[in-house]
């Protein structure tokens, strides 16, 4: 399920009605699985990139607001070993094209934005800065 | 993927079914999705009640997720602690390399997103009643309960180990904490010369590489201050379980001659006072002994009869994380009775949390779960102060098998340990920190 075809055009026979709205249900409830659908595939990558995409001391990098075509590109470079990297390639192999596209989708719509730090026990500034 | 999703800007109209249309053509995109879902009031979630169990990487994480991805669900956790101590990066505190108070932090941020946090010890489940017992007494009741309770040692085969005077002499240090820090006194109060002699458990245990990423971080501590002191190994197991290359390297590189590694070493016993491990057909001295311990899930999943697995684990099924034996309690990390080639790691909790998170807000609306979900697994170990290395997985849900199946062709071993990956190490650390505490 790649995209919803499915066009919710008003037909002038009101016998149309109960048909589109059923597609329309069918449209919508669609989106909505293929939204939860790259949600948690996207949630594999923020234990290392961060929640939302948006990672602590940007090593490794954000993904939030990335340009979502160059993002695709990446990834598809990294699984096929056009572009070398340490981890990513290891990681990359393990999804289908369908997939790296709902998790490139899915970072680029997220909007840029400070990242959630765990605080110190007794303060609520971040530790982050204080190691290498 | 047949159709990419295009990255149009779409501008909404709400209401009328061709603004729908216009929608859908425009970007027939997962914003487009999620707005579904806000105008149906479903990013709100369903309103219910969940109370997690254990505050460590799995039920912080899904407590955190929880609220984030349905901020209408009253989201409990109880936690026994009053901070959250990472035990990943906790290896190099032994050599000091890293501070405890670098790994160390509170539950405040989670309040502040209107999770109620209780600390507490948790009894049990009563499922039977859907209510949570706590050792004070009071009940908790939920829609949904989360179990992520980490492992306990078990110490029956270990009597040397059990007094509170043999914890103090020889810390297990495999939970972060005073222990760790115990540890580290012993080794500073070693002479140089003198033997650091550890015994790994048979696996499965919590964090397969961490065994020998201490040892790592020993003989670095040894290298730099206490060079004519040795690190010996006892491996219950016929080898490596992890990571076997890369720690190899380190053992005859820089640490050659220091590190002994011993495989098929059957522990009989542990002699405090004379600090010697015991083994089935040796006895090995030592200066400093740590001894870790076999483990099972935590005590509670025993009592709320989770434990399906050689009286040792939990079982689960793996597309919601749901118990294979109690209805409704669904079980994480270290505690689940792991699908194979997945290890007890931070990295595993986390994911564990977030399908389960998923699938939980699923279930509480009357809607499907996710049919094909994916695990990933990242751990680092450090074998200095500054360099480290990886191993990683794909793990991909298997309908026939029902379990979770490595995706193959996925997944690897760093080729060599560096600092770069180091720093992807720390990296690492303060995303999945942030993902519990943030």
């Amino acid at each position: 399920m790649m995209s919803v075809t499915s066009q919710c055009t008003p037909h002038r026979s009101s016998r149309g009605w109960p048909l589109l709205l059923a597609l329309c249900a069918l449209a919508s409830s669609a989106l909505a699985d293929e939204a939860s659908r790259a949600r948690g595939l996207a949630a594999n990558c923020t234990t290392c990139h961060g929640s939302d995409g948006r990672s602590v001391g940007e090593v490794p990098p954000s993904l939030a607001g990335r340009d979502r075509a160059a993002l695709l590109q990446t990834l598809l470079d990294y699984r096929s070993g056009q572009r070398a990297s340490m981890i990513m390639e290891q990681h990359a192999r393990g999804y289908s094209d369908a997939q790296l596209a709902l998790i490139a989708d899915w970072f680029a719509r997220l909007p840029v934005g400070s990242a959630s730090a765990a605080p110190g026990v007794d303060s609520s500034a971040s530790t982050g800065a204080r190691q290498p | 993927m047949s159709t990419p999703i295009r990255n149009t800007p779409t501008t909404r109209t709400p209401g009328a079914c061709t603004s729908r249309r216009a929608f859908i053509r425009s970007g027939a995109s997962l914003a487009a999705a999620s707005a579904f879902v806000t105008r149906a009031g479903a990013t709100e979630g369903p309103r219910a009640r969940v109370v997690v169990v254990g505050g460590g990487f799995g039920g912080a994480t899904a407590a955190r997720t929880l609220k984030r991805w349905a901020p209408a669900l009253e989201v409990t956790l109880i936690e026994r602690d009053a901070a959250f101590i990472s035990c990943p990066l906790s290896n190099l505190v032994l050599a000091g390399n890293a501070r405890i108070a670098d790994l160390t932090f509170g539950y405040q941020s989670l309040e502040r997103l209107g999770i109620r946090v209780i600390r507490g010890e948790v009894m049990a489940i009563d499922a039977s009643t859907r209510t949570v017992r706590l050792a004070s007494g009071e009940r908790l009741p939920y829609d949904r309960a989360i179990v992520s309770p980490g492992v306990e040692f078990d110490l029956a085969g270990i009597p040397g180990l059990q007094a509170p005077a043999a914890l103090a002499a020889m810390p297990i240090a495999w939970k972060a904490g005073p222990e760790t820090l115990r540890l580290r006194q012993h080794l500073e109060a070693m002479p140089d010369g003198g033997v650091f002699v550890m015994h790994i458990p048979q696996a499965p245990y919590r964090c397969p590489p961490g065994p020998y990423e201490r040892a790592c971080q020993v003989a670095d501590y040894f290298t730099r201050e206490k060079p004519r002191s040795k690190v010996i190994v006892l491996d219950a197991n016929p080898d490596l379980v992890s990571k076997k290359a890369l720690f190899m390297a380190a053992w005859n590189g820089p640490y050659k001659g220091m590190v002994e590694y011993r495989p098929n070493s059957e522990l009989a016993d542990v002699d405090g006072p004379a600090r010697t491990v015991k083994l089935v057909f040796d006895d090995v001295p030592g200066g400093v002994v740590n001894v870790i311990p076999p483990q099972r899930a935590g005590a509670m999943a025993e009592a709320s009869g989770l434990v399906t697995a050689n009286r040792r684990w939990c079982g689960v099924d793996w597309l919601t994380m749901e118990s294979v034996a109690v209805k409704g309690v669904h079980v994480l990390g270290d505690a689940t009775l792991s699908a194979s080639i997945m290890p007890k790691s931070a990295t595993m909790a986390n994911q564990h949390a977030k399908l389960a998170a998923a699938a939980i807000i699923d279930l509480l609306a009357d809607r499907p779960v996710e049919p094909n979900p994916t695990l990933i697994n990242t751990c680092y170990s450090f074998v200095d102060a500054v360099r480290a290395g990886h191993v990683a997985t794909v793990h991909a849900y298997d309908a026939t098998e029902r379990t979770m199946s490595v995706v193959k062709g996925s997944g690897g071993l760093s080729r060599e340990a560096n600092a770069t990956e180091g720093a992807h190490a720390w990296g690492w650390a303060r995303n999945i920190w942030g993902e519990a505490l943030g």
